[in-house]
């Protein structure tokens, strides 16, 4: 007990130097705090955001494969050659609403409980107007700077799965658009739910109505929404009629009545379409419009070819499927991704045929990128604190000690064990490094989200300035720099995270303790070897 | 049997042989005084009486048995008092806290001290022992060693080797910064120490007065054979 009550008195009696080591242990607390609460805040925003996130995910071909597949099929690399294969391919292994409703149904292991917690989906079709001309974006392109930083959504890409083309770049040829060329894109979704990019105060959402309203869900009436600036580009106002007509056969005509203008502030093309030249409607539309140009084509096909046994009509509209699955959990969704390549594989497919994507994960994960980043600062920060730390401290050790030598053989001669000796000087050590980590980590702590946050909007806006740079230099394909995201999922708008909460837990709180703790063991560990070093007799017949 | 004796004990500082072949025995309830010429070794001869130093051959026993085979700290914390020729005090403690640590340190509790009268609480004694040594507590007692004169230093350095009462006092120097009133007052504490609580009290002292005034006095000569005068 005498050595605890000699121990505090010491350092009182030292007091200069026992606050030039408070000050450091104090600099090292606050540093490592600012650092392990930014660890902290990546972990934490990562793991309850996708808690409670709800992940929509859809399952498209692998554009890569079938890539591969048609140049086996073909024994070329042509693209005059693979791409009538790659279409026959992507037919044959589209999916349609029976594949998806399969999908949906598949359980959770051990269960009756669907993996899927929600289900929509949505059917395009390519289709020129008839009564309307197409909006060029392009053309008023330089007005709009790029100034958001989003990144495109399923741009279109070459078989190889590379980026081609990049949102408001002059359009180039797309590969993919060759079978039915229309200027309009007519998208039908299953319900309001499945308009994902339609929201009030939603700051994902990049639609929202400004006159009319929405077609109530899945109607079968010929209605539809049409974009604001298609509509001022046209003079188009609720309750006119719109005349779609398909691209292969101009007899074949489709009325549309507007119920409602909505606007896209979205600049991004989806399958060469720009935003201002897709039309809404119900899936139910769409599906009309598909068989009813299947019957209207096969008619004329067949009285124009009626020797041949291919019954395949061309000039047929046909829409293109998507369903978008909702999961409940990350669980469930990697749960799916396996499902889906096992229940391809399971029907003599390659497993690695369908790919599941999730825009939200892609989203949410390129999202916390600065702050990854900034973690991964932190973290070398941290450690280089803390080693830097712990070298002054060792020094100051031996610089302590060596005056304090006579000290120490003034006590020895006095019959003071060493252990009791290097108990003194660790209690000494741990007193003063514990009160400095406490002042430390209390004002690192309310330090922290402040500084944190400050470098975060750093890294934020770096990030957004190599977004933009990336945006503005050209993707070819096979090269480029812009990295794609892990199993070529498709990135939305990226919402970066710039703020971060209260980040000190209890685990910071405990870190904090071990620093503590092993920085006075480093340091009184350097006491210790020195003490043990020692000789009274040799110290004091020095000082004689 | 002596309470310390000197087994054919000899040192040698390096190339330079300073106690050869030195047997004696220590009684208590003695004063001994060692005196000698500079280099004879009689403050070698002390720190090998203290555990500090280990003789280079032969060996030293205390209480029947070997220094060098018990516990080196215990002897010095508990057995053996030595009041340094430098004092040794910690000097950015107070006169009350050294004196306390070298209590502290010995472990003895106060109702095994009673050789300078029975005492309520630890301040009580050491303010007695400071009175023993000629100083007032209350002067000096909450004053650190560096804000006392060199001779009150001494003194408290005397205090602190009387604190735990061990069975030997060695004294190197005890009464070098002091006048000779205060050395002779000095000295009747160590003759007490001897003749009331029969301790064996060992002094080194170039003074004849001192000297003088111990029971026994040894005369080093070097590398010769102590000289009993």
């Amino acid at each position: 007990m005498f050595i605890v009550k000699y121990a505090l008195k010491s350092i009182r009696r030292s007091i200069g130097r026992n606050i030039l080591i408070g000050i450091i242990v104090f600099i090292i607390a606050v540093s490592a705090c600012v650092a392990m609460s930014i660890q902290q805040a990546a972990q934490t925003a990562a793991s309850n955001s996708l808690k409670g996130m709800n992940i929509t995910a859809q399952i498209n071909i692998d554009r890569g494969y079938v890539y591969d597949k048609a140049s086996e099929n073909t024994g070329s690399t042509d693209m005059s050659v693979l791409m009538p294969e790659i279409s026959e391919l992507n037919k044959e292994y589209a999916l349609d609403l029976s594949d998806m409703e399969e999908y949906r149904d598949i359980k959770k292991a051990g269960t009756d409980e669907s993996i899927v917690k929600d289900y929509y989906y949505n059917a395009s079709i390519s289709i020129n107007g008839d009564s309307i001309e197409k909006y060029d974006l392009t053309a008023s392109a330089s007005n709009t700077a790029a100034t958001e930083a989003a990144v495109t959504v399923e741009s279109p890409t070459d078989p190889a799965g590379n980026v081609v083309e990049m949102p408001q770049m002059p359009v180039m040829e797309q590969p993919q658009a060759m079978e039915q060329s229309g200027d309009f894109s007519l998208v039908g979704y299953s319900s309001y739910q499945a308009m994902e990019d339609f929201g009030e105060d939603d700051e994902e959402s990049t639609c929202t109505m400004k006159e009319g309203e929405i077609f109530a869900d899945n109607t079968s009436e010929y209605v539809c929404l049409v974009e604001e600036s298609l509509a001022t580009f046209n003079s188009l106002s609720v309750n006119d009629v719109i005349t779609l007509v398909n691209p292969n056969n101009e007899e074949e005509t489709y009325d549309l009545t507007i119920v409602g203008i909505y606007k896209n502030s979205s600049s991004s093309s989806v399958d060469g379409v720009d935003p201002p030249n897709t039309i809404i409607t119900s899936y139910a539309v769409v599906k009309d419009i598909e068989t009813n140009s299947e019957t209207v084509n096969s008619t004329a096909s067949t009285a124009a070819t009626a020797d041949s046994d291919d019954d395949e009509n061309e000039d047929a509209l046909v829409s293109k499927f998507t369903g978008t699955f909702i999961f409940g959990s990350v669980d469930d969704y990697n749960q799916f991704k396996e499902e889906v390549k096992a229940k391809a594989e399971s029907a003599g497919l390659d497993g690695d045929l369908y790919i599941v994507t999730s825009s939200d994960i892609a989203s949410f994960k390129a999202g916390l990128k600065p702050l990854e980043n900034l973690k991964s600062f932190a973290t070398t920060f941290l450690y280089l604190t803390l080693a830097i730390g712990a070298i002054v401290l060792i020094v100051i050790s031996v610089i302590s000690i060596r005056d304090r030598k006579y000290e120490i053989g003034a006590l020895a001669a006095m019959g003071l064990k060493k252990m009791k000796l290097s108990m003194l000087f660790m209690i000494e050590v741990l007193a003063v490094t514990l009160i400095a980590i406490l002042i430390g980590a209390t004002i690192g702590s309310v330090a922290s989200v402040p500084v944190t946050n400050y470098l975060l909007q750093s890294q934020v806006e770096q990030q957004e300035m190599e977004d933009q740079a990336s945006i503005q230099q050209p993707q070819m394909p096979g090269g480029g720099s812009q990295e794609r995201p892990e199993d070529g999922e498709v990135i939305g708008k990226v919402n970066y995270l710039t703020q971060v909460g209260f980040s000190v837990d209890f685990m910071v709180i405990l870190k904090m303790l071990l620093i503590g703790i092993g920085l006075s063991v480093v340091s009184g560990f350097t006491s210790i070897l020195f003490i043990l070093r020692y000789d009274p007799k040799q110290i004091l017949a020095s000082r004689d | 049997m002596g309470v310390i004796e000197l087994k054919n004990v000899s040192f040698t500082y390096p190339n330079n042989p300073v106690i050869k072949n030195m047997d004696y025995e220590f009684q208590r309830g003695l004063v001994y005084c060692i005196t000698g010429k500079s280099g004879a070794g009689k403050t070698t001869l002390l720190s090998m009486l203290s555990g500090i130093m280990d003789p280079t051959s032969g060996y030293i026993v205390y209480n029947g048995y070997p220094i060098d085979e018990s516990d080196r700290y215990v002897y010095r914390s508990r057995d053996v008092g030595v009041i340094f020729q430098e004092y040794n005090l910690l000097p950015k403690f107070t006169v009350r806290e050294n004196i306390q640590l070298s209590l502290e340190i010995s472990g003895k509790k106060l109702s095994e001290l009673n050789g300078f009268g029975t005492f309520r609480n630890k301040k009580d004694y050491i303010d007695q022992l400071i009175r023993e040594v000629g100083l007032d507590p209350d002067e000096v007692g909450n004053r650190r060693i560096l804000r006392i004169s060199g001779g009150q230093q001494q003194r408290i350095a005397i205090a602190r080797a009387l604190s735990f009462q061990p069975g030997v006092i060695l004294a190197d120097e005890p009464t070098g910064n002091l006048d000779i009133d205060t050395s002779i007052d000095i000295m009747n504490v160590f003759l007490h120490l001897a003749h009331e609580l029969n301790r064996c009290v060992i002094i080194v002292t170039h003074s004849p007065q001192i000297a003088d005034l111990a029971d026994v006095r040894l005369d080093l000569k070097p590398l010769s054979k102590y000289k009993r005068l």
